[in-house]
């Protein structure tokens, strides 16, 4: 096979007309050749009236000499000048036939006229002043400056708010509806619900608590002795562990774990058309889909508080133990005696509220995703991230009440 | 008794993200007709389902119920009218937490005062008419995409539906399924009275089934067509109906 020669597009005038002679060979991997140039000599005085495209030595061509056809056509309609392709391959005008009518059938006009004029270069001054702008403001291509990404995010909230009220309204309807009984006949599968929330946690809570009740006794022996106070060490692991460390850990725990797979399946759901199905056979989606799962959590809260504040205190004892700092009588004694009701029903409400903070969370956003299959990631992820913060601040406004209300 | 159209869409208008999908929809739909809505992939077909079985209000126009306003009445009106139809989304969209024959059962359950036993003992019958005995406790993530189908078929006439809209029911179904899908649904129009609406465009479903057609043009975004298949073929007005269903090119 020869050698590729460049192609080459020549611009010149005969009486009314623009010639635009198209010759050599065409191959994409060769780039498209320029045609700022035939606008430049339609726009030149005296006005063509048309635009005649003449083939000279054309050799080989693809897809590219159709683009440049495409451009050719557009720019002389765009200055309502008649077009002469008569010359063209007879092959490339059936394409580009082909092209206008997929674009007809699409509704976008086939558009690939190049830019209307040539770049100008911007000062040096302008492009490093706009990179440095960029890169301080732009974490990378696909996300939107500051500026920009905050004005979205306070858009966006307000325009869900009043969803996120609704979805809550719903939800204690249907949370009602189950709890007197309504809602039963549908099958809701609570013990699925109660062993998804529970059970699949448990492995993932008992290290998370351990080791958290671990470093803390680490921590507290370390300081508190620094003080001259080593014996208050294991009365303040036991109150932390208690009344935050325990909640903290479990509400995290059900956050990755429950909420990330509540969002999942009701996202997947959406996707698939159930939820669809359901409100066709007139059955609510949080009748059969949210309360469930959310009560499932409210009620494993706790308990899993209760779980969470064993292996956080065996975790904190194991510490006590193994640094010999304190006489072990003295270590059970002192902690036991920090175990009071009072703390642990502060870890458990906390719990119950973490509970349902997931529960929500995960629903309100597998609910609210996208009809697509790649919308279920999109979901699970804004859910994990939303499920957390939710339960950290919730954890703040209860950590504030309770001390309000001297529990 | 003289009775107006079942069915009657008027003015309708189908919205997508930002483009208007189609727009001044008419058409009636007559009782025990089997209605067929053909056209072109995202021409709206299913959209127009959705507005008729109250899943989504559309941007303009109305459906009557025999003159009643679907969507300009009262919510609880909307619900009375949904419950006299019977719905299968295309894949079958089941239950993915239910087994088979509880994606039956569970309409029946809400709907009805059936109790227990009838309950299991008519769901059970709806399966066996799809030929899905045997697999009442699979759930539908362990068979088959032709048998979930079905099961979205036996929970569709779950309560023998008064009004039966399917969307594209043989499109994940083999040609002998697909002609088994035509027999089901002239047996549910002919020996239970159903009237039928059908997203199709299965040229032998389209011929031997169904009794008027409309043609959802995605170019002009309206109904391009109306009226008996095997008529459009050789006399619809616009080219592409006729080369659609397989009368000529375009």
């Amino acid at each position: 096979m020869e050698p590729f020669r460049d192609h080459r597009l020549t611009v010149s005038r005969d009486g009314d007309a623009v010639v635009v002679g198209l010759g050599g060979d065409w191959n994409l991997r060769g780039g498209l050749p320029s045609t700022i140039a035939i606008a430049a000599a339609i726009e030149t005085s005296p006005r063509p009236s048309r635009v005649r495209v003449e083939t000279l030595a054309l050799g080989r061509w693809d897809s590219s000499l159709v683009t440049v056809l495409a451009q050719i056509e557009q720019t002389s309609a765009k200055h309502g000048l008649d077009l002469d392709l008569s010359e063209a391959p007879a092959g490339a005008q059936r394409l580009l036939e082909i092209a206008r009518e997929g674009g007809r059938r699409s509704k976008g006009a086939l558009s690939i006229l190049p830019a209307a004029s040539p770049e100008i270069r911007p000062p040096l001054a302008w492009v490093v002043g706009r990179w440095v702008i960029e890169g301080t403001l732009n974490l990378g291509d696909k996300v939107p400056p500051l500026t920009e990404a905050v004005g979205r995010f306070v858009l966006e909230s307000a325009r869900t708010t009043g969803d996120k009220i609704d979805f809550l309204g719903s939800t204690a309807v249907a949370l009602w509806r189950m709890l007197v009984g309504r809602t039963w006949r549908l099958g809701l599968g609570m013990t699925t619900a109660l062993q998804e929330a529970g059970v699949g946690t448990l492995p993932v809570l008992a290290i998370l608590a351990f080791a958290g009740g671990a470093v803390l006794s680490l921590l507290a022996n370390q300081q508190l002795g620094r003080l001259g106070a080593p014996l208050l060490a294991p009365q303040l692991v036991a109150i932390v562990i208690l009344r935050e460390l325990g909640a903290l850990a479990t509400g995290v725990a059900l956050a990755f774990r429950v909420g990330s797979g509540i969002a999942a399946e009701l996202a997947t759901m959406s996707a698939g058309k159930e939820v669809d199905a359901l409100r066709a056979m007139s059955i609510s989606p949080f009748d059969f889909l949210v309360a469930p799962r959310v009560l499932a959590l409210v009620l494993m809260g706790p308990l899993l508080v209760v779980y969470a504040n064993s292996f956080g205190l065996l975790g904190g004892l194991f510490v006590g133990v193994t640094t010999n700092e304190i006489p072990v009588a003295i270590l059970l004694e002192s902690s036991y005696a920090a175990l009071t009701l009072k703390h642990a029903i502060a870890g458990l409400v906390k719990g119950a509220a973490f509970g349902l903070v997931v529960g929500m969370v995960g629903c309100y956003y597998g609910l609210r995703s996208g009809k697509t299959a790649g919308s279920v990631g999109h979901a699970v992820q804004t859910a994990v991230v939303a499920a957390v913060l939710g339960v950290v601040l919730a954890d703040a406004v209860l950590t504030l009440f309770f001390k309000w209300v001297q529990l | 008794m003289t009775e107006g159209p079942l069915i009657e869409v008027r003015g309708l208008t189908i919205k997508g993200e930002d483009a208007v999908i189609q727009r001044g929809l008419n058409f009636t739909v007559g009782r025990g007709q089997i209605f067929a809505i053909m056209g072109e992939t995202g021409a709206g077909k299913s959209r127009l389902i959705r507005h008729m079985v109250g899943l989504e209000p559309p941007a303009e126009g109305e459906v009557y119920y025999q003159g009643d306003g679907f969507w300009s009445g009262s919510e609880e009106n909307r619900e009375r009218l949904m419950r006299r139809f019977g719905v299968l989304f295309a894949g079958g969209a089941l239950f993915s937490t239910k087994t088979l024959i509880e994606n039956v059962a569970i309409g029946l359950r809400l709907h009805t005062d059936l109790n227990r036993e009838d309950v299991i003992a008519v769901a059970r019958l709806k399966l066996a008419l799809m030929g899905l005995l045997g697999y009442e406790n699979h759930y539908p993530s362990e068979v088959d995409e032709a048998r979930r189908t079905w099961a979205g078929f036996a929970r569709a006439t779950a309560l023998d539906p008064e009004i039966l809209f399917l969307d594209e029911p043989a499109a994940r179904l083999d040609p002998l399924g697909a002609r088994r899908v035509d027999e089901i649904i002239r047996w549910f129009r002919d020996d239970l009275g159903a009237t039928v609406v059908l997203v199709s465009n299965d040229h032998e479903t389209l011929f031997s089934l169904a009794d008027e057609a409309i043609f959802l043009d995605s170019e002009t975004n309206t109904m391009t067509a109306r009226g008996n298949p095997s008529y459009l073929r050789d006399h619809a007005t616009d080219p592409k109906v006729r080369a659609f269903l397989g009368g000529g090119r375009v």
